[in-house]
């Protein structure tokens, strides 16, 4: 079974078609759909659709891997290259095909989408199951499975923005989704507004790339198509070929406008404070968008622009501290917040973090590991502490919980391995994702070794925080009548749990490198063709020293955890007391909303506000109603020559024709 | 000398010979023509020997003939691939024409879908009606293949004369029949216009046919030079046939004859007639007179912009839907002019393209008027409309499609239409053209938006007025002008249905009918 065109072709239309599919049918059906319909329908497109995606890549691992990246023109739509329409796939001009690429990366983004979206789908099917927008929320949950897919398949500047918009979309209607909740409405225009910044940035981007570009020969290209954008991008022989030299103004101003549309869409500081706040939306989102799917997409977008930050070294810097820096801040918060959801959300913030960093730094298949791993064990602990929170009646704050875990006993285990995961303990997926991304982080990118050093950091409080909901969630005495009466969740919501409980456990080993036989892992080989490998040769005393370093930090957050939390040993308020304003720039998030709200929000609205009063009755209002009575008075002046005497219309034609001719008359002497 | 969009070479006059007969093998290339004739014919005649019970089956009759053509078209267009004269030049048998064909047909055919119940419903049925839309129809075709000046005046008037009696088939309506004589008054004015331009072309060049009029202004005496008589014809010629596509400043019968003729009369000229006449307009000026082009480019620019101007903000004051669309269509003749403006071979194509969405969504949107047209009148009040969305769901919505692609939306027909002419005209160095495109047609969303808007507003109770985008709606005339209102049945709703999918099958699949186009060559005869 090989790959080709057709299959290819076949594959993605199937695949971006299920899930449209699901949501045209479901929303424009609305209720005359049951509920019953819709609970397999919702699930069952994106299941199909994953069994598409395993077709796709068993087809794909057949294939030499020099030959494993296909794109094919699904859509021929707008063409505007000159001559139209001879059906080659990025030729010159503003040739807006929907092109889809099928290569390892798209396969592996398009496996956690499909496969962990088709898990939690399962899980909402008993989350949702009294929910009056049962319906609603399925067509949105599908809407965005194909919105992610359009963003991760897309060969095309131009869908890949429309994807990525449309994601952006769906994610607010699903934050939004308690539509009667103030703040949930609240959290998803919060959202969406920092999407639309980086939807701003990254069409600029798009823009830069189309208007700069240029071939070999020096010539511009105008080319939106993906393949030939990082075809051309690196310098050639001629002197302004690609989008100029190495570290160029154009080509750093493109990598970082690339950069604050992957910020927003990931969560990165300073584009991070809607995540927190989405976590207003219902859990399964949560699960699916902030944590698995959503938010990785700017990880994605640097990944797949390798290409280009590989020519913007100084972007590729920014990434690369920006993402570090995240990821340190969101831990710190993370230890000191009581919202169950909001910690994982934190913690998601500063996995991501990690991820960023990779990828700034050139270590782009430990970026996609992380992602994967991190897709499963995320997922599990949103689905998990979704478990919590169903079972303690829709109590989010980890005060009043306490003693779940002999209360749940399928849950509690699993959220247990969904910990040790995230914390990186040995063994665990995590542990090979995050370290192999940490080792890379002491040997490459900028500053070396003081970025891994935050990274270990970041190990330690990963690690604390995480056992801390840990302990207060599941053990101990119950706080609340709530957590005393907790009930295990329904085998709907638990099948997927255990699931993702598996991968999270068992997953790292498609990262396993062996120092001789074979240094690169089947992962990295598999990447290979799209991102290339770094680092043909770890070093294996760099490697070792990052590995034994950042394991003992990562058992050691979990020691301090346990010492704090179980055995009691140091008291839980020691920092609260010793360094009050350690814990309040902890606890109160950095004061970022607050910062936002005093430097950006408050001035905007107040200026918004003098405008309001000043400049747009006056100017704007003014103009606009200048506009529309100019157009009325003229449509005025107008109708009153159809005076519908035909005398006077004859009389009209006449003179018109006259004219012409007279002025024909007059120009030709 | 063919090429993409080109010409073929000229057949040889007979050097002496005072009368010459074409071999009847041409009559062949003629066959969609005859077709419809001979249809014509044939329900005339059964029209006058059946009784009234009978007399249902002429609808049947008349769209088996029209179906015929339009298989024979294309059959014929698999056959023509460079296209050839027949007729010693009189005529073109090439794909450019059969374009035309296969819209008019289509159109034709559509109308012929609506007519028994609208007629059945305004009390119109009639065996003439069918009569003189297939007399029409052939005269259109014969049109789009003229390639002589005296085919072109016999095609303009064979589709001229039929429709100057169809405004008038309402004999109890006086606004029809002051419609009727007013596009026949006008209609005989622009004709003599049309006819002294030939007089004068003819008068310079020593020819009739076109393709030998090209090559006398390519080869002949007049080459390189500007000529006054020639232009005059030319220039004259340009205003009779402007008048034919009703583009400003000789539109002024448009908006009368639209609003007083039946809809459904209005669905086919609107449609029809202006797909013939520009595919004169284009053969004549962008091919014929194509290398006097300097000459002719900015009078004929100056049209498209007045044209462009004056149909969509004359459209912003209207009350009745169908004077909108009448004036809304003076615009849109505007915009194809930028082609014909633009010339070989991309303006050409653009207005093709635009012609083809023109077809798909003009005929739908009046074609919607004509389903809802009930009893009394015909639907022409924005009162009747009022909350459509919810009485009828998939009318609103469909008529929400088509108005769209007329504002140019994209991903419907619309958008591409005017994004081909836009370029076109951009790639040609005629940006001002473009401009007052873009322009007029912001203008043009707030008539067409203001429709959709009556459609999904909910009218208010009894006595309560409603207001929407500037218009007062009064319950008692909203509640007379529903009551009038019909829900049409399911073969209606699915052919409108069908001309929607045409409508936005060419705003996502633009490829589908441009890559015919591209391979379109024109025959100057």
């Amino acid at each position: 079974m090989t790959i080709g065109h057709t299959m290819a072709a076949v594959g993605a239309a199937l695949l971006l078609g299920l899930p449209l599919l699901g949501f045209l049918a479901i929303s424009l059906l609305g209720r005359r759909l049951s509920q019953r319909v819709v609970r397999w329908l919702g699930p069952g497109v994106v299941l199909v659709a994953f069994a598409v995606v395993v077709v796709l890549l068993v087809a794909t691992l057949s294939r030499p891997a020099a030959d494993r990246s296909t794109t094919v023109v699904l859509w021929q739509w707008l063409q505007l290259g000159v001559p139209r329409w001879h059906g080659i796939p990025g030729t010159q001009g503003f040739n807006a095909d929907f092109a889809v690429t099928i290569d390892p990366l798209a396969l592996v983004m398009a496996a956690i989408i499909t496969g962990v979206g088709g898990l939690i789908h399962v899980y909402s099917v008993g989350y949702m199951a009294q929910d009056r927008g049962f319906n609603r929320f399925f067509a949105y949950m599908n809407l965005f499975v194909t919105s992610m897919l359009v963003l991760v398949l897309s060969a095309n500047l131009v869908f890949l923005i429309i994807g990525w918009s449309m994601v952006a979309f769906a994610s607010y209607a699903l934050i939004a989704f308690w539509y009667e909740r103030p703040s949930a409405v609240a959290a998803g225009r919060k959202a969406y507004i920092s999407q639309v910044i980086g939807d701003l940035a990254l069409v600029l981007a798009a823009f830069l790339i189309f208007i700069n570009l240029r071939g070999p020969s020096g010539r511009l290209l105008h080319t939106v198509s993906l393949p030939q954008i990082f075809a051309n991008v690196g310098p050639g022989p001629h002197f302004h070929a690609g989008l100029g030299p190495v570290g160029g103004g154009v080509v750093t101003v493109i990598g970082i406008l690339l950069f604050i549309g992957a910020a927003a869409k990931s969560a990165q500081w300073p584009l991070h404070t809607w995540l927190p706040d989405a976590m207003e939306g219902p859990t399964p989102v949560s699960a699916l968008i902030h944590a698995a799917t959503m938010v990785t997409a700017g990880v994605y977008l640097v990944v797949r622009f390798h290409p280009v930050f590989q020519q913007a070294p100084v972007a590729a810097a920014v990434v690369a501290a920006v993402g570090i820096g995240t990821a340190l801040m969101a831990g710190v918060i993370g230890c000191t917040q009581y919202d169950i959801k909001r910690v994982i959300a934190y913690s998601t913030m500063s996995q991501i973090g990690l991820m960023i960093f990779a990828a700034g730094i050139g270590a782009y298949s430990a970026a996609i590991f992380h992602l994967l791993t991190h897709a499963f064990f995320k997922a599990l602990l949103f689905l998990a502490a979704g478990n919590v929170i169903h079972a303690v009646g829709g109590e989010q704050d980890l005060r009043r919980m306490g003693g779940l875990g002999r209360r749940m006993r399928f849950t509690y285990p699993a959220f247990v391995v969904g910990s040790l995961a995230l914390a990186g303990i040995p063994l665990f997926s995590g542990w090979f994702s995050k370290e192999e991304l940490l080792g890379n982080g002491l040997v490459l990118g900028p500053a070396t070794p003081w970025l891994w050093v935050i990274g270990i950091l970041v190990n330690v409080l990963t690690s604390f925080y995480i056992f801390r909901v840990v302990w207060i969630a599941f053990h101990g005495a119950p706080a609340s009548e709530a957590a005393g009466a907790a009930h295990e969740a329904p085998r709907v919501m638990l099948a997927p749990v255990l699931v993702l409980a598996g991968l999270a456990a068992v997953a790292g080993i498609l990262n396993v490198a062996f120092a001789d036989w074979h240094p690169i892992s089947w992962f990295a080989s598999f990447l290979r063709p799209v991102v290339g490998v770094v680092r043909t040769h770890p070093a294996a005393g760099a490697d070792g020293l990052a590995l034994l370093v950042g394991t003992a930090m990562s058992l050691g957050g979990l020691g301090l955890a346990a010492l704090v939390y179980q055995r009691r040993a140091i008291p839980a308020d020691l920092i609260s007391r010793r360094w009050p304003w350690l814990y309040q720039l902890s606890f109160r998030k950095f004061y970022w909303d607050e910062i936002y709200d005093a430097a950006l929000a408050r001035p905007v609205l107040a200026l918004a506000q003098g405008l309001q009063r000043v400049v747009e009755p006056r100017i704007f209002d003014g103009a606009v109603r200048g506009v529309r009575d100019a157009v009325a008075g003229l449509c005025q002046d107008f109708r009153s020559f159809q005076t519908g005497y035909f005398r006077e219309y004859a009389t009209v034609f006449f003179a018109f024709a006259a004219i012409g001719l007279l002025v024909l008359g007059l120009h030709l002497t | 000398m063919t090429g993409p969009l080109g010409m073929a070479a000229l057949v040889a006059a007979p050097p002496w010979y005072p009368l010459h007969f074409a071999p009847a093998s041409n009559l062949v290339e003629f066959l969609p023509e005859l077709v419809v004739a001979a249809g014509m014919v044939a329900v005339l005649v059964t029209d006058l020997f059946v009784g009234p019970t009978h007399r249902r089956r002429l609808p049947l009759l008349t769209g088996l003939t029209l179906l015929a053509a339009l298989l024979i078209a294309v059959g014929e267009w698999v056959g023509h691939v460079p296209g050839r004269p027949v007729f010693d030049g009189a005529f073109a048998a090439d794909r450019f024409g059969l374009f035309a064909d296969f819209l008019i047909l289509l159109v034709a055919l559509a109308v012929t879908a609506l007519s028994p119940a609208y007629l059945q419903r305004r009390g119109l049925e009639s065996g003439e009606y069918y009569v003189l839309l297939l007399a029409a129809v052939t005269g259109m075709m014969v049109l789009s293949g003229a390639t002589s000046l005296i085919v072109v005046f016999l095609g303009i008037e064979l589709l001229s004369i039929p429709l100057y009696v169809l405004c008038a088939l309402n004999r109890d309506d006086a606004l029809g029949q002051e419609a009727a004589i007013k596009y026949l008054l006008l209609g005989g004015f622009a004709s003599a216009f049309l006819v002294y331009g030939m007089a004068l072309v003819y008068g310079e060049t020593g020819a009739t046919q076109l393709g030998r009029i090209h090559q006398v202004l390519l080869h002949g005496s007049l080459a390189g030079r500007t000529d006054p008589m020639l232009l005059a014809g030319i220039a004259l010629i340009g205003v009779g046939l402007s008048f034919k596509v009703s583009a400003a400043p000789f539109h002024w019968w448009t908006p009368d004859v639209y609003q007083g003729a039946p809809v459904l009369v209005t669905t086919f000229m609107s449609v029809a007639t202006k797909v013939a006449a520009f595919a004169a307009f284009l053969r004549i000026f962008s091919v014929t007179f194509g290398t006097a082009q300097s000459d002719w480019a900015v009078p004929v620019a100056l049209v498209a912009i007045a044209s462009m101007v004056f149909g969509n903000v004359v459209a912003l004051g209207q009350r009745s839907l169908k004077r909108m669309l009448a004036y809304s269509g003076i615009a849109q003749a505007g915009y194809v002019l930028i082609g014909v403006a633009v010339g070989q071979p991309d303006g050409t194509a653009a207005s093709l393209y635009y012609l083809a969405a023109y077809a798909a969504m003009n005929t739908g949107a009046f074609g919607i008027l004509t389903a809802l047209s009930g009893r009394g009148e015909d639907c022409d009040d924005y009162e009747g409309i009022l909350g459509l969305a919810r009485r009828q769901p998939l009318l609103a919505a469909l008529m929400a499609l088509f108005l769209l692609s007329l504002a140019g939306f994209p991903l419907t027909a619309g958008f591409f239409g005017k994004l081909f002419l836009f370029s076109a005209a951009i790639h040609d160095g005629e940006v001002p053209l473009a401009v007052w495109g873009v322009l007029t047609s912001a203008v043009s969303l707030f008539y067409y938006l203001r429709v959709i808007l009556t459609m999904f507003t909910e009218p208010g109770g009894a006595g309560e007025p409603v207001q929407v985008a500037g218009m007062t709606f009064e319950g008692g005339a909203v509640a007379r002008a529903q009551l009038a209102l019909v829900r049409p049945a399911l073969g209606t709703r699915a052919l409108l249905t069908l001309f929607a999918a045409a409508t936005l099958v060419l705003g996502l699949f633009p490829a589908l009918v441009d890559s015919l186009i591209q391979g379109i060559h024109v025959v100057a005869g």
